[in-house]
């Protein structure tokens, strides 16, 4: 079944999908049966879904349908498919966070951001995989371990795995993850779709299931800038269940992608380019993208971030005690029952000194912050690259061996790209820049200041309009 | 703090294993297998040190007040 830019339905965008239905050209009923039957097709190889909610959806659509028929518009998300990660609680379906401790949890109430979604007409295809309770690599995924739709024999990055690879997969229009550390832009990433992690205090948190509740945002996950608008302009905006929402009225999200980037200052992080690991395709990505922008009117010049690099170290010095917090009672009752890896890092949490936790977070990420405000304010817009590469393989993820001192040294560098972003708390958003030789999407991400979203939404999109990396669909045969 | 301090020799790790242990059993908390506690351990170390060595770089860092007092303000 194709949309009326001749793509696949399953491919199609918002807007052609809106105005498809608009047209009685397809129905939301029709377009959720191909994704449903997508995900049937799929997800035994990709393990994107934890939950698929084929009733819930086709009783979305019918709704849909029946509201534009009889005149009832609700705007561009009217019928769109969609999914939330498991980590965000639906009414009626269950909530596992990735954990078996909740493989049996249903709960009574929605999470405002799926309450929101719903009252704009979108169509729920169900729950997605994830990293257990977004704590890090997992030594096993609970609900089957997440493929990359470019490469099965690769990871999809994560903790929002399923986020990212529903819509690489043609498994969903737009999806929704959470952003601690990075979250949704690692999956972004690897599986070559856009992850918005919005201004934090810009999107409820009510009803999701917290890792470090100081840092985790919750935004979207598409194909295309412009369709992560359309999410953010209906779950952004103050919500009284969550008071740390900003009240201020939500920007006119569409209309800020318009204008081009004319005289945007785009700042290249000097310490990530190239930071730890850092392939030469990635590094060449960057710079092609630098480019693009300079050719689009934008204006660029070094600036740096000193501490960037050792971000990881004050993350996890600060991080995982706040998680371990919430975990306790878990832990207590039922420690084995976490996966090792997450117990395992849980501990550290408890056990790590007040000494090195109060550092981190009161000298260690202030001080970072500061260094971000500082490049700041001598451009609009940060460039690095998302990742330092492309996805690696599965085998190279998830070791059987025992962990070393130089594991744990790599895993703080790999946390350079993402995570300084994270504590500025101003939006980032990762685009996908190009494709690896082996066909593995590589990956930029632009942050601004605090409530600048509307701005690196407008330069992502004006880069997706100049390439057609976000067109290219993976071989996934005839699924 | 010498590096000595830092010293990562099995029977270094089993020392810091041991305190891990101790300090979970305050939290009410058991793992299980000696492997995670040890795992935890050198987790841990490996962070310490990785924090140790930052401090300094952190401009915020009050002893940046200090003039250089013997014992408080070396750096390494």
């Amino acid at each position: 079944m194709t949309a009326p830019g001749g793509e696949d339905v399953v491919y199609a965008g918002v807007a052609d999908l809106a105005a498809a239905y608009r047209a009685g050209r397809l129905s939301p009923v029709e377009v959720a049966e191909a994704h449903l039957r997508r995900i049937e097709a799929l997800n035994a190889r990709l393990c994107v879904y934890v939950t698929p909610a084929p009733s819930r959806a086709l009783e979305a659509a019918r709704r849909a349908e029946g509201e534009l028929r009889a005149g009832l518009d609700r705007g561009a998300l009217q019928g769109i498919p969609y999914a939330v990660k498991d980590q965000v609680m639906t009414a009626g379906l269950r909530t596992t966070a990735g954990s078996p401790l909740l493989a049996e949890w249903i709960p009574a109430t929605d999470a405002t951001v799926v309450r929101r979604m719903d009252a704009a007409g979108a169509v729920l295809l169900g729950k997605l995989n994830m990293m257990e309770f977004a704590l890090g690599r997992p030594r096993r995924y609970a609900y089957g371990t997440p493929r990359n739709p470019w490469n099965p024999a690769h990871e999809t990055g994560g903790s929002s795995s399923g986020s990212g690879s529903a819509p690489a997969a043609g498994m969903a229009t737009v999806t929704i993850g959470e952003d601690t550390g990075g979250s949704i832009r690692h999956p972004a990433a690897h599986c070559g779709v856009v992850g918005l992690r919005p201004t934090w205090g810009l999107v409820s948190r009510y009803g999701m299931i917290p890792a470090v509740w100081h840092m985790d945002t919750l935004g979207p996950l598409a194909r295309t800038v412009e369709d992560a608008v359309h999410v953010m302009r209906t779950i952004a905006g103050h919500d009284p269940h969550d008071p740390m929402t900003s009240p201020d009225p939500v920007p006119d999200f569409p209309g800020l992608l318009a204008g081009g980037i004319g005289g945007v200052r785009v700042g290249l992080v000097r310490e990530l380019l190239p930071g730890p690991g850092l392939t030469a395709e990635a590094l060449q990505g960057v710079h092609q993208v630098a480019d693009a922008l300079r050719r689009l009117g934008a204006t660029l010049r070094e600036v740096s971030v000193p501490l960037a690099v050792h971000a990881g170290v004050i993350y996890t010095a600060f991080a995982e005690p706040a998680a371990a917090q919430v975990h306790l009672p878990g832990l207590r009752r039922a420690a084995g029952r976490y996966d090792p890896n997450v117990r395992v890092r849980l501990a550290r949490g408890l056990v790590t000194p007040a000494a090195a936790a109060q550092w981190a977070y009161e000298v260690g990420r202030r001080t970072l912050v500061a260094q971000i405000s500082e490049a700041l304010s001598q451009c609009d817009v940060l460039l690095a690259p998302t990742t330092p590469g492309g996805a690696p393989r599965l085998e190279e993820v998830h070791q059987g061996r025992a962990v070393t001192e130089e594991d744990v040294r790599r895993e703080f560098a790999l946390q350079s790209y993402r995570m300084p972003f994270s504590f500025h708390g101003g939006p980032v958003l990762a685009v996908c820049c190009g494709f690896t030789a082996d066909g593995l999407p590589l990956s930029v991400q632009f942050a601004a200041a605090p409530g600048r979203d509307g701005l690196v939404l407008r330069v992502g999109h004006a880069y997706q309009q100049v390439t057609d990396w976000h067109r290219r669909r993976p071989d996934l045969g005839g699924g | 703090m010498s590096d000595q301090a830092w010293d990562q020799s099995p029977g270094k790790v089993g020392w810091t294993a041991t305190s891990v242990r101790a300090t979970l059993v305050l939290w009410g908390v058991s793992l299980g297998e000696d492997a995670e506690y040890q795992e935890v351990a050198l987790r841990l170390s490996v962070l310490l040190r990785a924090v140790a060595a930052l401090m300094p770089a952190a401009a915020a860092d009050p002893r940046i007040l200090l003039p250089d007092v013997p014992g408080l303000t070396e750096r390494r």
